[in-house]
């Protein structure tokens, strides 16, 4: 068996004294698609960060890609795609020097790739960032990120500001990216509709710990519940 | 990979005016010129008087201030960490930029005039250290030295021992400050590359969209223990009952109606602590503004020259921050149970309470500080009474300009407009009041009558602007 993508083990993390993380463990299958689901503030961005060595856990260890975290070399980077949740692009920037600037780092920018992005998500590619809105912006971020075709995807909800259509073309182009053993994609995400289409594996955040990792189909066999259900019931709330 | 640093380097090509501090140093600097003129032509012997500087060390101010931010920018954010590449390639780059900017093209100013040593580029290196530093950490006491600094070199001293530096007297020192000042912007860089978002308070950059609108990108971050979070806290509790007890009275009475708005100093204690800060500020420009030759000049330009600046700059820059950091919330409000026209005269009466009180602060203030340095400038009464009128009337124009400059969409063209206006105003200031014997009985009352009448077009047109506008 593979190395997972991404192993996260006795993950703590605190901010001012409160633990948001507190022995976090997540285990991460090369070429799954793990969605993961937390409540505002369950600290699903604190893990994401942590696995991708923009912060430092106060304990634990964090490995991506078979490296430490931490440290990673500019080969693993090149085949890693991260969008944040929240998308600061050089404002000043036309979205075609954003992109022309990007690719500039990777060896692998697929240019094909990206020019059929541009036109179906429509993006204006002579408009400056600045004036963007939030969800085309969130679409220059996601289309940087794929750009270069990487093999580990990282996305902190990256459909929460996309219209019905663009979050339709985005969901589909998960599920081609991750054909099966091809990609490894990690998404937190709100909206359970959009993780029971795309995710194989879902990972519940609560208290700090994933409280639930495994197979989207065991969950649902196991609580005889749909997702969105099984959550709740998780979070002890009753469903409206 | 080439065509990456091709690109890095396009970055700083192509950026525009983006740091709001560095356009308004550039634009101050250009507002310097007048007063530099003013200077050159009552002064007119040996050396230049120490203002007709400012304008080049603004311009050199604002070209690091610009780099600094800019290589920030690249930094402080997860690309830095999550691009294969990205460090080797931007700092590169980001050398290079200060290589030119920083040593070459001070050196080349050196040579082209006359002089024969490093003085020059390692005064300009050390500059640069500062800003890099004051930028990097998010650290506000760095200013305070620039500042000191600055001060001191307008000092006949200090800027003779400057002089000495520059022109190749202290060569073994220059050398020595030099490679100092190269050791210490490598030392900077190496934080600024290594900086992550465990360390949020410098992690934060300012950012400022097209629309001219300031945020702080980055990990929010506040020290509630710190004994500064303490007093503002303490500050904004007190504020915070004021302003309930005027929301609560509001249906009653148009006052509370306009006091409800929270806008500015609200609480005694900042007041305070905005006067001490003007007298620090009045007399710190003391020490670099050199008096003019003359005995009839005696005293008037180190004390006009400081209250002519004061008395219009904090007012208007103060409304003008609160208005503009205000507008954002505007739309939220606007949807609170109020007309749109109540609204802004609300708010607008709001602004002049405000305005108002710091206007005050700042006359007594000035009057405070000048009773205690009158030995070093006994103005006639004329000339105080011509002081006062002047300022009245000032602040109906810097009102009027501030209720206007702010209802623009773009910040770069209002902070263009008051400082344009901060430096004509100066200007007719030191010209009507330099030597008031010397013009027509008349002309004072005409120029402030003049002066007022602007600022109130300029309210009625930007009340009308604020009427129309898009709160989004």
């Amino acid at each position: 068996m593979s190395d997972p993508a991404i192993e996260l083990s006795g993950i703590t993390k605190c901010y001012d004294g409160k633990a948001v993380l507190a022995g976090l463990d997540l285990s991460v299958p090369k070429g799954s698609v793990v969605g993961l689901l937390g409540t505002n503030g369950a600290g699903k961005t604190t893990l994401i960060k942590c696995a991708l060595g923009l912060i430092r856990p106060q304990g634990g260890k964090a490995r991506l890609l078979d490296e430490d975290a931490w440290t990673l070399s500019a080969e693993a980077k090149t085949r890693l795609g991260y969008v944040p949740q929240v998308v600061n692009l050089y404002s000043w920037m036309k979205v075609h020097h954003l992109i022309d600037y990007t690719a500039a780092f990777y060896p692998n920018w697929n240019h094909s790739l990206v020019a059929r992005l541009t036109k179906e998500w429509a993006i204006p590619l002579d408009d400056r960032v600045g004036p963007l809105s939030v969800g085309q912006a969130q679409k220059v971020a996601i289309l940087l990120a794929l750009g270069h075709e990487p093999e580990l995807l990282v996305l902190d909800e990256p459909a929460a500001s996309l219209d019905p259509l663009a979050r339709r073309q985005f969901l589909q182009m998960i599920i081609d990216l991750a054909e099966p053993g091809r990609r490894t994609v990690l998404f937190s995400t709100h909206i359970t509709s959009d993780l029971e289409r795309v995710a194989d594996r879902v990972a519940i955040l609560k208290s700090g710990r994933i409280a639930w990792h495994g197979l989207l189909e065991d969950l649902k066999s196991q609580t005889h519940l749909n997702l969105e259900e099984s959550f709740l019931e998780m979070h002890h709330a009753e469903p409206v | 990979m080439p065509n990456a640093y091709k690109q890095v380097a396009l970055t700083y090509l192509r950026r525009p005016f983006s740091s709001w501090i560095g356009v308004c140093m550039f634009i101050g600097a250009l507002g310097m010129i007048p007063m530099g003129i003013v200077c050159l032509l009552e002064g007119g012997r040996g050396r230049p008087p120490a203002p007709a500087f400012f304008p080049v060390v603004m311009l050199f101010l604002f070209l690091y201030w610009s780099l600094a931010m800019h290589m920030k920018d690249q930094f402080a954010d997860s690309r830095a960490r999550l691009t294969p590449g990205f460090r080797r390639v931007h700092v590169v780059v980001a050398g290079t930029a200060i290589l030119v900017c920083v040593v070459l093209l001070p050196g080349v100013v050196a040579l082209a005039g006359g002089l024969r040593s490093v003085g020059l580029v390692a005064l300009s290196v050390l500059f640069f250290d500062a800003v890099l530093w004051q930028v990097v950490s998010n650290s506000s006491w760095i200013a305070l030295v620039l500042l000191a600094g600055w001060a001191g070199a307008m000092t006949d001293p200090i800027r003779a021992a400057l002089g000495d530096f520059i022109s190749g007297k202290l060569e073994l020192q220059a050398v020595v400050l030099l490679l100092a000042g190269v050791v210490i912007a490598g030392q900077t860089m190496l934080r600024l590359v290594r900086l992550t978002e465990d360390d949020p308070k410098r992690y934060r950059r300012i950012q400022w969209d097209n629309l001219g609108r300031i945020r702080l990108a980055g990990h929010a971050w506040q020290d509630d223990t710190s004994l500064r979070q303490r007093f503002r806290n303490r500050a904004i509790d007190q504020g915070l009952r004021v302003l309930t007890r005027h929301a609560l009275a509001a249906p009653t009475s148009w006052w509370s109606r306009v006091r409800r708005w929270p806008i500015g100093a609200v609480t005694p204690l900042s007041i305070w602590s905005q006067s001490l800060f003007m007298f620090i500020v009045l007399q710190i420009m003391t020490w670099f503004i050199p008096d003019l030759p003359g005995e009839e000049n005696e005293g008037k330009m180190i004390t006009l020259l400081p209250m002519l600046i004061m008395v219009f700059l904090i007012p208007s820059f103060s409304l003008f921050g609160m208005l503009s950091t205000r507008r954002p919330l505007m739309g939220r409000e606007l949807l609170l149970p109020v007309t749109r026209r109540d609204y802004v005269r609300q708010l607008g009466g709001a602004a002049l309470v405000n305005f108002l009180q710091i206007w005050v602060t700042v006359t007594v203030t000035m009057v405070v500080w000048w009773l205690l340095n009158r030995w070093r400038a006994p103005l006639e009464s004329g000339v105080i009474i011509h002081l006062l009128f002047y300022s009245v009337v000032v602040q109906v124009l810097a009102f009027g300009l501030v209720v206007w400059a702010t209802s623009l969409r773009s910040r770069v063209s209002a902070y263009a407009t008051l400082i344009v206006a901060i430096a004509g105003s100066q200007f007719v200031g030191m010209v009507c009041l330099m030597s008031p014997q010397d013009l027509p009985e008349y002309a004072l009352p005409l120029i402030g009558a003049t002066l007022a009448v602007i600022g109130l077009v300029f309210l009625w047109h930007g009340h009308h602007r604020w009427l129309a506008a898009d709160f989004d």
